[in-house]
């Protein structure tokens, strides 16, 4: 027990310390290189990985959402209406859409917990494909097509846009981390993922578990879209639909490593700059895109995070060996 | 008191009656086995009795309370736990973790050295030491069944269910495995088997309720049952013998 755990000190300290640095590179390196277009692309990358981390924390209780774009949405378009149409200070309107979503994932829980599987992602999917549809035949609240626009934002600073997301995901990172893989959740967790029966007949109320994570997935979803929203200061019903809100996180969790929270926070910066720097070649930036994600699917099993910390680990060696 | 009461308990499956009116209890400090062929409803029966199923009629009573309708979390908590036929570890945990699960899933929470002795003595007993940091998916068979008698244990229960211990093992295996159940039984808990392999279990065990298409057709110590007719007859036909 005692050379395990110092085992897993010395790696963890390992993993710690690279962590560390990519934080404070970019706590530090935005400011200095004074480029909104960059800051731009990163805080739409913070706020993509509060939301791709919140669809891994669902896939750490085998349920897949398909259509986790309902929260997003949710929160973005609640969001936007409180602050918008009601004036309501931009960090309160952001809790309100927050917790609104939150408690429809609680509510959520009463169907759909009789499903599992495929029939769990396709309702999902039904869900958020629904949502998208109301929003858009109720103009006259929510804008329809056109969405809803003048939202006040936190600030117009890009820096202080930058950081505040940063902040949130950060937060959000450490916080969902602790909860999947430090916390004596952790264990119940994978428990259940690998067999449910098996962990109800050990007496896990694994409903509880499901729940817990579902509420969580929700909220930090809704997070993510309230910070989307109040960050671009418009919303449309592109947030709330299965393509491309939904196929985006999907793609983001996948490409940075499911279950492990870090790598769909990865994974989000990865897709937002991939699909920002096929930018240059517009016609095939779609094509371009979705090859690149392809390939890394197909030659990167498991994500990016799994081959990073190989990385770490083997340049760590290297240079201890020298 | 008996410890467990199973009372004109029936099970329908569409049109199959799979347990017909069956009743039998089991007294603190038992071990018992169910034989009965293939089809005779003796995983029904254990699936009622952990609350996997609910039956049609009738009731099942344990420690004096009514868990005909209780959940198997809920048996859990009460101190009922089994284990399954075909084993159902925790693939991507460890032996460790696995038994662990098993003490949260009981109620055990503390992380202080009782905690830890009760894991290293649950681990010691079950042979299963050696084998504390193996991922469960990299054990054998034989372990495997060993982890999954371990955590039932390890959910602190009064009585363990073991739902076809012997199947698939090797008989040297099953063996250690019968010393291990008599260990358990020892130690003060009370055991309910059902088994396919006939002769380990009679030799294993004090009392014996024999199932035969949903009916309980005999009961009564492993030497009454080896030699009543309807038993012979319900295992091999007409003529024949069992074991």
């Amino acid at each position: 027990m005692a050379y395990l755990s110092l085992k897993s000190l010395a790696t963890l300290s390992r993993t710690k310390l690279s962590a560390l640095l990519v934080i404070a590179a970019m706590i530090v390196v935005p400011p200095l290189l004074r480029d909104p277009y960059l800051s731009h692309i990163l805080t739409l990358g913070s706020i993509y990985a509060i939301f791709a981390m919140s669809w891994d924390i669902l896939m750490y209780t085998n349920q897949l959402s398909l259509g986790h774009s309902f929260f997003f949405g949710l929160a973005a378009y609640l969001t936007a209406l409180v602050n918008s149409t009601y004036k309501v200070h931009p960090v309160l309107s952001v809790l309100v859409g927050v917790a609104i979503t939150g408690v429809v994932g609680l509510g959520l829980s009463i169907p759909f917990f009789k499903l599992r599987g495929a029939y769990y992602a396709l309702a999902m999917a039904g869900l958020a494909e629904i949502a998208t549809l109301t929003v858009k035949a109720y103009s006259d609240v929510t804008g329809g097509e056109e969405g809803i626009r003048g939202i006040t934002p936190f600030t117009t600073d890009y820096l202080g846009n930058y950081y505040i997301a940063l902040g949130v995901m950060l937060a959000s990172l450490i916080f969902l981390y602790y909860i999947a893989e430090r916390s004596r959740f952790s264990l119940i967790f994978k428990a259940v993922r690998d067999d449910e029966v098996a962990a109800k007949s050990l007496g896990i109320v694994v409903h509880r578990y499901r729940l817990m994570s579902l509420v969580l997935g929700a909220s930090f979803s809704g997070l993510g879209g309230a910070l989307y929203a109040t960050y671009l200061t418009i919303v449309n019903p592109n947030v709330l639909a299965i393509v491309p809100t939904t196929a985006l996180v999907v793609t983001m969790g996948m490409v940075g490593g499911v279950h492990t929270i870090i790598g769909p926070a990865l994974g989000a910066y990865i897709i937002i700059f991939l699909n920002t720097f096929f930018r240059i070649a517009e016609n095939i930036r779609l094509l371009a895109y979705g090859l690149t994600a392809t390939l890394i699917l197909l030659f990167l099993p498991g994500g990016i995070i799994k081959y990073l910390s190989k990385a770490v680990d083997y340049l760590s060696k290297a240079w201890r060996s020298k | 008191m008996p410890l467990l009461e199973v009372r004109n308990v029936s099970k329908n499956f569409g049109g199959l009656k799979a347990i017909k009116d069956v009743s039998f209890n089991v007294e603190k400090g038992e071990l018992v086995g169910i034989i009965g062929p293939n089809g005779a409803g003796k995983s029904t029966l254990f699936n009622l009795i952990s609350g996997v199923y609910h039956p049609d009629s009738g009731s099942i009573i344990f420690k004096g309370e009514d868990i005909t309708r209780m959940e198997p979390y809920e048996l859990v908590k009460k101190g009922i736990a089994r284990s399954w036929q075909i084993v159902r570890p925790f693939r991507n945990l460890t032996v460790e973790e696995n038994i662990k699960v098993a003490f949260y899933g009981g109620g055990f929470r503390d992380t202080g050295s009782d905690y830890n002795q009760r894991l290293v003595e649950i681990l010691q007993t079950t042979g299963l030491l050696p084998y504390r940091a193996q991922l469960a998916k990299n054990l054998p068979q034989g372990y495997l069944k060993r982890l999954e008698v371990a955590r039932a244990v390890a959910t602190g229960a009064d009585l363990l269910m073991l739902d076809e211990p012997f199947a698939g093992l090797r008989t040297d295996e099953i063996k250690g495995l019968m010393s291990l159940i008599n260990k358990l039984h020892d130690q003060g808990l009370t055991i309910l088997i059902i088994e396919h392999v006939v002769r380990f279990l009679l030799e294993l065990t004090h009392r014996v309720l024999v199932l035969f298409e949903g009916r309980l057709i005999k009961e009564g110590t492993p030497e009454e049952v080896k030699q009543d007719k309807m038993v012979i007859e319900a295992y091999f036909g007409e003529e024949g013998e069992v074991a």
